[in-house]
């Protein structure tokens, strides 16, 4: 025997419609949040890799390379670090970058770390909500005599 | 056997519960509406600022690393941008900063700066409205000429 659906219950889907619009455009909200935070990453990247870029190709000594120096002979981590700075404030960015001395898969490489707080466009607006969320990026340039 | 004949059900019983919840339908398609446009809009920008952020790389390294010209740059960093935002018009510019020290201004180790521009269409949203003709986006991506690249002459800021 079936049993007789609730009378009490007609009606009920014209408030669920607001509701369920209202949940749709909040997690529409959530993800431009989240594309947002994408695009600082991506963003980030950029900067970092073109500041490891330029910290590789200044910190290395080129007449010590063309006298036939390996690349981490003839690299100074200072000099890296003063051109990596340099290439930093040249970027459209804002937040904070760390240049260190490093190995990676065995070989030498420069390790540029960019920091830097991006604030949320939607979830402010919920009470309770985070503003701001910390990214970090890192990118890597090898000190390699060949490509 | 007695046949009885059903009695209809009233017009009036079908009604029950809709008259508590009506008012809700306009209020909540004029949210949806408004919410969905705003979310629209803010994609649009966060979309052109992705493609005009790549097209600023894309550009630079192009010019830094390859044998091309500025013109070609602006050229690729221009398809990089279509690649994102099919109807294009995206605006990009270099600057090449030698500070002053040599004629030629593209030589190695001079900083090359690539900007690119973009208005965004937009629609006017219910509750806010328009923010005139559009919103303006700008990326630029800063990199140094390779200080070992090939296809330039002797001249050098290393």
């Amino acid at each position: 025997m079936l049993a007789r659906p609730a009378r009490g219950g007609r009606g009920s889907a014209l408030l669920l419609v607001p509701a369920g619009v209202l949940i749709f455009i909040i997690l529409a909200a959530i993800t431009v949040d989240f594309s947002h935070l994408y695009l600082a990453k991506r963003e980030l990247h950029s900067v970092a890799s073109a500041v490891a870029n330029d910290a590789a190709g200044l910190g290395i000594d080129a007449v010590a390379i063309r006298e036939g120096a390996n690349p981490t002979e003839a690299f100074s981590l200072q000099l890296a670090r003063e051109a990596g700075k340099a290439s930093f404030l040249a970027q459209d960015t804002d937040g904070t970058v760390q240049i260190i001395l490093t190995t990676r898969d065995g070989r030498p490489a420069i390790s540029v770390t960019v920091q830097k707080q991006v604030r949320y466009i939607f979830a402010p607006g919920v009470p309770g909500g985070p503003s701001q969320h910390t990214v970090a990026v890192t990118a890597y340039a090898y000190l390699l005599s060949e490509p | 056997m007695r046949l009885r004949r059903k009695p209809l059900p009233s017009a009036a019983s079908h009604q029950r519960g809709a008259v508590g919840g009506i008012e809700m339908l306009p209020f909540g398609l004029l949210i949806f509406f408004a919410g969905t446009m705003l979310i629209a809009n803010t994609w649009v920008v966060i979309d052109a600022k992705m493609a005009t952020s790549s097209a600023a790389r894309e550009s630079v390294r192009f010019l830094v690393e390859s044998d091309g010209d500025i013109n070609g740059a602006l050229a690729h960093g221009e398809s990089a941008f279509d690649a994102q935002v099919k109807s294009g018009g995206a605006l990009g510019s270099f600057e090449v900063e030698s500070g002053g020290v040599i004629d030629s201004s593209f030589v190695r180790c001079a900083r090359v700066t690539a900007t690119y521009e973009y208005t965004t269409p937009v629609i006017s949203v219910p509750f806010i409205g328009s923010w005139g003709n559009g919103i303006h986006v700008q990326s630029s991506h800063s990199e140094i000429v390779d200080p070992y690249r090939a296809g330039l002459g002797t001249a050098s800021l290393c």
